[in-house]
């Protein structure tokens, strides 16, 4: 019998369960995808690690051939040129040696063991399109190739790429791959382990839709007519370090390393590890976070529920029925209701993994393994919640019914004494009427104003970060590239009259302690501006020293007027900050041309980049980088990050608008007699929903207002962090308009909420103010 | 002032139809003090109901200081109870995280010339308690405060519904003689309505209701003092 009449109470609440119920299957849902689709990837990608023996770092080494070298080389080379570069071109064997010196030199210094890591870009022509391709020199012992389908190459015509490479452009294997005009057949997919290859020349590039890593056979890759890249990767032997600990130790290392990137610094390969974690931590966190707000939500109606029934189950007590068997029926609803959906957001999850987990593929060149249960994160996903909820909705309602049979039927006046309320209301004294009168009625529902805080606050920070986000690319490589006239890049001219375009010089170097890439403009460049936040000209402040990016002085914190140590191969220079620039395509550092060569090469016209506001003749450059394709891949990158945005802020949409939803609904309920009361008074429509609804309208600006400083700081610490942490540079910012557009959304939700609520409030029958007592 | 034109209001609930008030006639003049006397489900609080604008009747007329509010909309029927009309349940109905004073100004805040907070509370004899909470306050007291609230918008007519049906004998003549003294001093019109057979002896004139309709109608030229009846 009570039973039926519980069915029949909670029947009159469909919508309101729905809601709730929605938020419980979020909860679950979230934690389910998550932490599925990061233990597919985790389960295959430690073991591959360990089996394919990940690197435990990469030293980058100078471009330049310093003294020291060419002095212990002197028997076997004999060295016309000063860069790496032209020594390959001019004497392959003397190229290998100083690599082989330079491994051994590291090798006797560190207690390490090192492998050179070989590898030559190239292009692939197909069709009309030309895509860019990383081919790596097969490794012995470290970072060894993983064989993910097919074969690997075994002669000079074949080719393994990347599978998600070959997926997004149709490509199988058997098929032929055209390389510098070549035709290449493709034998296999494969994968490396030391993904701080970056594919392109930025970090930030991780589509597979125009490039690829690939292996050919030693043979193959030695024919392919192009200078190749290198760095050493190492493992440690017997303790680990770090970049201080190395230059701290050995400060005169720094003529020979350029770089020391820990795996788990480097954004492309070690992240993988705190983004698993981080997966983990952020899924349980989110789920937790909604779980505990459906909870509360779940409790209050419990609440509401048992104690508008008060009075029967006091006659009931009186009858002689005991508590358990009043709260019995509650329960078994609460524990269906909410198996129902946690058991309907654990499947969704479960559906939805293999999404999640191809988005962190997408990202990391990574195996995986297929989607399979797991005991503990079904337990996790469903029954903690679950028991969660049944030992809340347990004491909510044994709180309720533990006291007599005539308190049931006549219950005391629910006493507002509490300190919070007595020294809230006095802080709303000097206001208004109508204000104190709204603050004071949310002083009165501390519980609920608690849960529609955090969770307003939650959802409208959730979608703050999604468009926070959504600037990420535009700013590292689309702001960039907008702010300069330059069609395409040259690099190694081949040509003997002047170059088309304007010369500059592009090294890697050490400033201080921080990798940067050395950029020296002329004063007169047109091509490549350069200016700050305020918009005024740096190019003239060249001669006199640094200009900085934004982002380089994240990672490395140097300001104006600072003394800097740059370093270029054994050669080390003092250097002035002047300014900062106000672009993030990451560690850029600019000099002056003149004194950069002057410098460095003791000739005052060197250069080894040509920028040109037409499309470079291929044939007259080693290599040629059109940025047009790269704004292309940024666009299709774009579209990722886009859909992703629109997860999150509809995610975030979603949770605000039910929670703003219930609550605005059970706030309706819980001043329902008031509402009646006003209405005999003589209260407008438009004054009750201005008295009930207006707190919640006044702190819902409160809590927007709050959200704004909130994400200016956590992204400016995310920022700080990824600077700090991974030389990556997340420009993460808010938009005036998006500000406003989340406002727009929030307030149309609101509106909606309110609606509803109005409605209700419009129902909300006159004489029940005259027949019922309130508390 | 009030006046009631063969006012009949019929409740449908499926397809059973009750006929809570039946052609009522009635004329009640400024200033009376009326009891509206009858048991339980006799058709007076529908009575009521009506002459405050809170329900529209079936049939029938009424009209209040020559308007007819029954032919009102809704919006008309708000604009109406808010300058005219004041009630006083039996609940009291204040609400319990206002003090007294904020009570009160629950009903200022609508008006156009309210009275003032402390007037009124002076007049129920409360002045002292205008910073305390309704649970402070004795059942009378509270009483008092809600016939302050209804008060304070200087109304013509005050419906009162049972406002003694939850206090004891000495409280509910406390608060009984408030209303005769308004009334008195005021004359504002009392219209109020209890199933108490002792109170009607209190007032002006005595109408009487059994099954929807008016049974009995009578003036009282010598109303019995308060302290004289018993419940």
């Amino acid at each position: 019998m009570l039973r039926r009449h519980v069915i029949r109470t909670f029947k009159e609440k469909k919508v309101t369960l729905v809601l709730l119920g929605l938020v419980i299957m979020l909860s679950s849902f979230i934690y389910t995808a998550v932490h599925l689709g990061a233990s597919a990837i985790e389960e295959a990608t430690l073991p591959y690690f360990d089996a394919h023996v990940q690197e435990d770092f990469t030293i980058e080494t100078p471009a330049v051939i310093n003294p020291v070298e060419t002095e212990a080389l002197s028997d076997v080379c004999s060295f016309t040129s000063t860069m790496l570069t032209d020594l390959y071109q001019e004497d392959k064997t003397c190229f290998y040696d100083v690599l082989s010196w330079r491994r051994d030199a590291l090798v006797d210094l560190l207690d390490v063991s090192l492998e050179t890591r070989l590898y030559k870009d190239a292009q692939i022509t197909r069709d009309d399109e030309t895509h860019r391709v990383r081919v790596i020199k097969d490794s012995t012992f470290i970072n060894r190739t993983k064989l993910t389908a097919g074969a690997l190459p075994q002669t000079d015509d074949e080719i393994a790429i990347l599978e998600n490479y070959a997926r997004n452009n149709n490509l199988e294997i058997g098929d032929t791959l055209t390389v510098l005009n070549n035709n290449y057949t493709i034998t296999g997919f494969v994968l490396f382990p030391d993904y701080n290859l970056p594919i392109l020349d930025h970090v930030y590039m991780f589509s597979t839709e125009s490039q690829t890593l690939a292996l050919m056979t030693d043979d193959g890759f030695d024919a392919l007519a192009r200078v190749p890249g290198f760095h050493f990767s190492g493992l440690f032997l017997t303790s680990r370090f770090d970049a201080a600990d190395l230059f701290e130790a050995h400060p005169e290392i720094g003529g020979l390393v350029q770089s020391f990137i820990l795996t788990e610094n480097n954004l492309r390969s070690g992240a993988i590890y705190d983004e698993i974690s981080g997966s983990y931590a952020t899924g349980l966190m989110l789920s937790v976070l909604i779980s505990g707000i459906g909870i509360v939500i779940v409790g209050l109606m419990v609440k509401k529920t048992v104690e508008s029934n008060k009075r029967p189950f006091g006659i009931l007590k009186a009858l002689g029925l005991r508590n358990k068997e009043l709260m019995w029926p509650y329960l078994q609803f609460l524990c269906l209701f909410s198996l129902l959906f946690l058991l309907l957001g654990y499947g969704l999850g479960y559906l939805f993994s293999p999404s999640f987990r191809d988005l962190y593929l997408l990202f990391y060149l990574l195996p995986s393994e297929p989607i399979a249960f797991s005991l503990s994160g079904f337990l996790t996903a469903v029954f903690v919640p679950l028991l969660v909820l049944m030992v809340m909705g347990y004491f909510v309602i044994k709180n309720l019914l533990d006291v007599d049979a005539l308190k049931l039927i006549r219950p005391p006046v629910d006493v507002p004494g509490g300190k919070v309320f007595l020294m809230g209301k006095s802080l709303f004294r000097r206001f208004g009427f109508i204000i104190r009168f709204q603050f004071t009625f949310l002083l009165r529902h501390l519980a609920k104003v608690a849960v529609y805080i955090v969770g307003v606050f939650f959802a409208i920070y959730l979608s703050f970060l999604a468009v926070g986000m959504l600037n990420v690319f535009e700013e590292t490589v689309h702001g960039y590239y907008d702010t300069l006239d330059i069609t395409s890049i040259g690099y190694g001219y081949e040509g003997s009259a002047e170059p088309d375009g304007e010369k500059v010089i592009e090294l890697p170097a050490l400033i201080d302690d921080t990798q940067a890439i050395v950029i020296g403009l002329s004063e007169d460049q047109i091509l490549h501006p350069l200016h700050d936040r305020r918009g005024d000209d740096l190019l003239p402040l060249l001669r006199e020293g640094l200009v900085v990016s934004r982002s380089f002085q994240l990672m490395s914190g140097v300001n104006p007027g600072d003394t800097v140590q740059v370093r270029l191969g054994i050669e080390q220079h003092t250097f002035e900050v002047m300014a900062v620039a106000a672009i993030y395509p990451g560690e850029h550092v600019f000099i002056d041309r003149a004194v950069l060569a002057q410098t460095i090469f003791a000739d005052s016209d060197y250069y080894n980049a040509v920028y040109a506001d037409t499309l470079l003749d291929e044939a007259l450059y080693e290599e040629v980088f059109v940025v047009e394709t790269l704004l292309d891949e940024v666009a299709s990158m774009n579209e990722i990050v886009q859909t992703m945005f629109y997860l999150i802020v509809g995610t975030g949409l979603v949770i605000g608008l039910i929670i703003i939803y219930l609550l605005t609904l059970l706030m309706v309920e819980d001043h329902y007699y008031n509402i009646a009361l006003f209405k005999v008074i003589g209260y407008r429509g438009k004054e009750i929903h201005k008295l009930i609804l207006g707190g919640y309208q006044k702190l819902n600006v409160g809590i927007f207002l709050l959200v704004i400083p909130f994400a200016l700081l956590t992204f400016n610490v995310m920022q700080w962090y990824f600077a700090q942490t991974y030389q990556f540079i997340l420009p993460m910012r808010l938009q005036v308009s998006h500000v406003f557009l989340i406002a727009v959304l929030y307030g149309i939700i609101f509106m909606v909420a309110s609606l509803h609520a109005k409605h209700k409030v419009n129902t909300v029958s006159l004489s029940a103010a005259l027949k019922i007592y309130q508390v | 002032m009030i006046e009631l034109k063969r006012a009949s209001k019929d409740y449908q609930s499926g397809t059973i139809v009750t006929k809570a008030l039946i052609d009522a006639d009635l004329s009640i003049d400024k200033g009376e003090f009326v009891v509206i006397l009858g048991p339980s489900g006799s058709g007076k609080s529908t009575m009521l109901n009506l002459m405050g604008g809170l329900d529209h009747p079936t049939q029938g007329k009424i009209v209040i200081n020559d308007r007819t509010i029954s032919d009102y909309d809704q919006k008309a029927l708000i604009e109406f109870r808010r300058e005219t009309v004041g009630f006083v349940f039996q609940e009291y109905n204040l609400l319990h995280a206002l003090t007294v004073g904020e009570n009160i100004s629950v009903a200022a805040h609508i008006s156009k010339h309210p009275d003032t907070v402390e007037n009124v509370l002076k007049a129920v004899g409360l002045e002292e308690h205008i910073d305390k909470y309704p649970y402070q306050l004795s059942g009378g007291e509270q009483q008092r405060v809600s016939i302050a609230r209804a008060l304070i918008k200087r109304p013509t007519v005050l419906f009162c519904d049972e406002p003694t049906g939850s206090l004891d004998e000495e409280v509910a003549k406390n608060v009984l003689r408030v209303l005769k003294t308004l009334n008195r001093e005021t004359k504002t019109t009392v219209v109020l309505i209890t199933h108490n057979v002792a109170i009607a002896q209190i007032a002006d004139r005595v109408i009487r209701l059994n099954s929807g309709k008016i049974i009995e109608d009578r003036h009282q030229d010598s109303p019995e003092d308060i302290g004289a009846i018993h419940f």
